[in-house]
């Protein structure tokens, strides 16, 4: 497979050596990840073809803007949440990658107070959005359309 | 210090903080049902030994049967301590949970539950009858029969609301449900304002009596044995409602036999509508409850009862029953709102809002109708230039506390309770805003916004124009 995408390259003189490229590398990683699901959530590989056609012949970009995005599983609120999650985890990565530590090692190194209130606030966290109780199943979870 | 005791304390500090943060939590999240929890809550505030009345049952109790007339017209002391859909079963666990910290003189007990066959309850009743109390054993064993026994998990409270983050309003934060006004001294009633006609059930006198559903006569039996055993005098009765039936009076009929033969006394006030003056075209907000008229002849009727047969104190005046006081204070000023918000006749409507201690705050804007209300100065005690005719005042107790200048752009602001009352434009194009809404904005005609300085609420927002021919028009929903 890297030998055909060096091929490539190499006919079309693309730079590899520069951040656009890294990024273009990211995007059709991103894509293909993105189709590959069309097909695991998909009945039957007839309409997960027929939902790739869809998405040519009958764009809408409006969706973005018209908040139809809510409907399709996690309302304002719970994208809400989920941004600030995302914002958490890279906030956790960038220490981890800039101080060269673990999350655990890095909070050892806090006064006392930062440390209780991080690791009490995310249990908190854990326990108010965690998703758990009566109106959950957890076999759904482990078996989620496979 | 040594290094373990030192690791054993941190450990506990830390674990002391978590149960904090959850303490927090669930004070926050937790379910406040009207009808149901926030019963409980209120009844954990009160002193100990201080109803002599205490009033079981299910919504036919907690609506029907009012605490504040009971104390503004006899001086009784009551609480309704009840739940949606209460099943006899959930009474019996409340009636030993009361009995924890009061020693009523007697207890009410209504029996709308002897009609309800479901072996379990709901979970919206479960929830609304168990949640509520607090932790004991008593709470255990009362959840160990509301549910089915594969459904143990109702003792987890804190699975069935920490998804309430959503719902999570400013009420949940604070005591008293953000109303404190209502709920400080609340006895548990529930108060249904609305009237829906309904045609009078059938009276005929039942004979055969329909055996009521097993596990509620066992539990029946049960709360009639801890009366006796605890030598406090039991009333059973059955509110009257519009959807009485003749399978019900059946069913009414059993569970008559069954109390009296602990020699417990048992009214059925669907045999009392003439004794009662029950009017269905006016008393019923639905076909299970009576609305606050309907409950107000009720609850007189069972004050009546109560003094003829029973040594009950009267506790009006006492420092002790202040609650009550206040309690009753906020009920019927809730009816009075409600009267007022009836008056279409603007003579009648200035006539008691231009009152001098009529506990109402007002703004009155008013354009081109001198004829119709004549001066201003007639109603209200005007402060200073008597000379403007029309614009927008504001007047508390009947006394203007705001009138509009002669000329250019003008803005009122002050605070009402948690919100604010804001006046601006200028003359013929006045806005008046109450919290971030606005009221009405100035027009031909007289407007009247009313705020209640007792519960703390606009209570009526009303128009006065020549096009309906100045009588009183308000929005849909007020």
């Amino acid at each position: 497979m890297s030998e055909i995408k060096s091929k490539i390259n190499r006919i079309c003189k693309t730079k590899t050596n520069c951040i656009s490229y890294k990024l273009g590398q990211m995007a059709v990683t991103f894509l293909l990840v993105d189709f590959a699901w069309i097909f695991f959530r998909s009945d039957s590989l007839w309409d997960a073809f027929y939902y790739i056609e869809r998405i040519f012949t009958r764009l809408n970009p409006w969706a973005l803007y018209d908040g139809t995005l809510y409907n399709c599983g996690l309302d304002r609120f719970e994208i809400n949440i989920l941004l600030a999650a995302i914002i958490i985890l890279i906030l956790v990565d960038i220490i981890g990658y800039k101080k060269q530590m673990r999350i655990d090692s890095f909070l050892q190194s806090q006064c006392i107070w930062f440390r209780w209130g991080t690791v009490l606030t995310w249990i908190m966290c854990i326990v108010i959005y965690g998703i758990y109780g009566i109106e959950y199943d957890a076999k759904q979870f482990i078996y989620f359309q496979f | 210090m040594g290094k373990y005791s030192k690791c054993i304390m941190k450990i506990s500090l830390f674990l002391g903080s978590l149960l904090l943060c959850f303490g927090m939590l669930h004070r926050i999240f937790r379910f406040k049902h009207e009808d149901g929890i926030y019963g409980l809550d209120a009844f954990y505030r009160l002193e100990e030994n201080v109803v002599d009345v205490l009033i079981l049952g299910s919504s036919h109790a907690f609506v029907d049967i009012n605490p504040a007339v009971l104390y503004r017209k006899y001086g009784i002391a009551g609480f309704d301590l009840g739940g949606s859909v209460q099943p006899f079963w959930n009474s019996y666990f409340y009636l030993q949970e009361a009995l924890k910290t009061q020693r009523p003189k007697v207890i009410i007990l209504e029996a709308f539950a002897a009609t309800r066959g479901e072996p379990y309850s709901s979970e919206s009743a479960i929830i609304k009858n168990n949640f509520g109390l607090k932790f004991s054993w008593n709470k255990v064993e009362s959840l160990k029969v509301s549910a089915p026994q594969e459904k143990s998990d109702y003792l987890l409270e804190w699975i069935y609301y920490h998804n309430r983050y959503k719902e999570i309003t400013e009420t949940d934060f604070g005591k008293y449900l953000g109303n404190k006004k209502k709920y400080e001294d609340w006895k548990g009633h529930y108060c249904m304002l609305e009237t829906r006609k309904f045609p009078m059930p059938m009276t005929e006198e039942t004979t055969s009596p329909i055996p009521m559903p097993a596990k509620q006569e066992e539990y029946l039996r049960k709360i009639c044995e801890l009366t006796l055993k605890e030598r406090i005098p039991l009333v059973v009765i059955v509110s009257p409602y519009a959807g009485y039936s003749e399978r019900e009076a059946g069913m009414y009929l059993d569970a008559q036999q069954i109390v009296e033969e602990y020699g417990i006394q048992f009214i059925n006030y669907n045999e009392k509508y003439t004794e009662l003056e029950l009017n269905f075209s006016t008393d019923c907000a639905d076909k299970g409850h009576l609305n606050y008229l309907g409950s107000e002849k009720l609850s007189s009727s069972i004050g009546e009862f109560l003094t003829a047969n029973y040594n009950i104190e009267d506790h009006r005046g006492e420092t002790n029953y202040q609650t009550w006081e206040r309690n009753a204070e906020y009920y019927y000023r809730c009816v009075d709102n409600i009267e007022l918000g009836k008056i279409i006749d603007l003579k009648t409507y200035l006539a008691i809002v231009s009152q001098r201690d009529c506990g109402y705050l007002i703004t009155i804007s008013k354009y081109g109708n001198d004829e119709e209300m004549g001066s201003l100065s007639d109603w209200f005690e005007l402060c200073e230039d008597e000379s403007i005719s029309n614009g927008t005042w504001v007047m508390n107790n009947g006394k203007e506390i705001f009138g509009p200048p002669n000329e250019g752009e003008y803005f009122f602001h002050m605070e009402l309770g948690k919100e604010d009352l804001v006046v601006r434009g200028e003359r013929g194009h006045e806005e008046v805003v109450f919290g971030r809404e606005t009221v009405y904005t100035t027009n031909e005609g007289i407007d009247i916004c009313v705020w209640d300085t007792v519960t703390e609420e606009i209570v009526d927002s009303v128009r006065f124009d020549s096009a309906s021919n100045w009588m009183g028009k308000r929005n849909e929903g007020q």
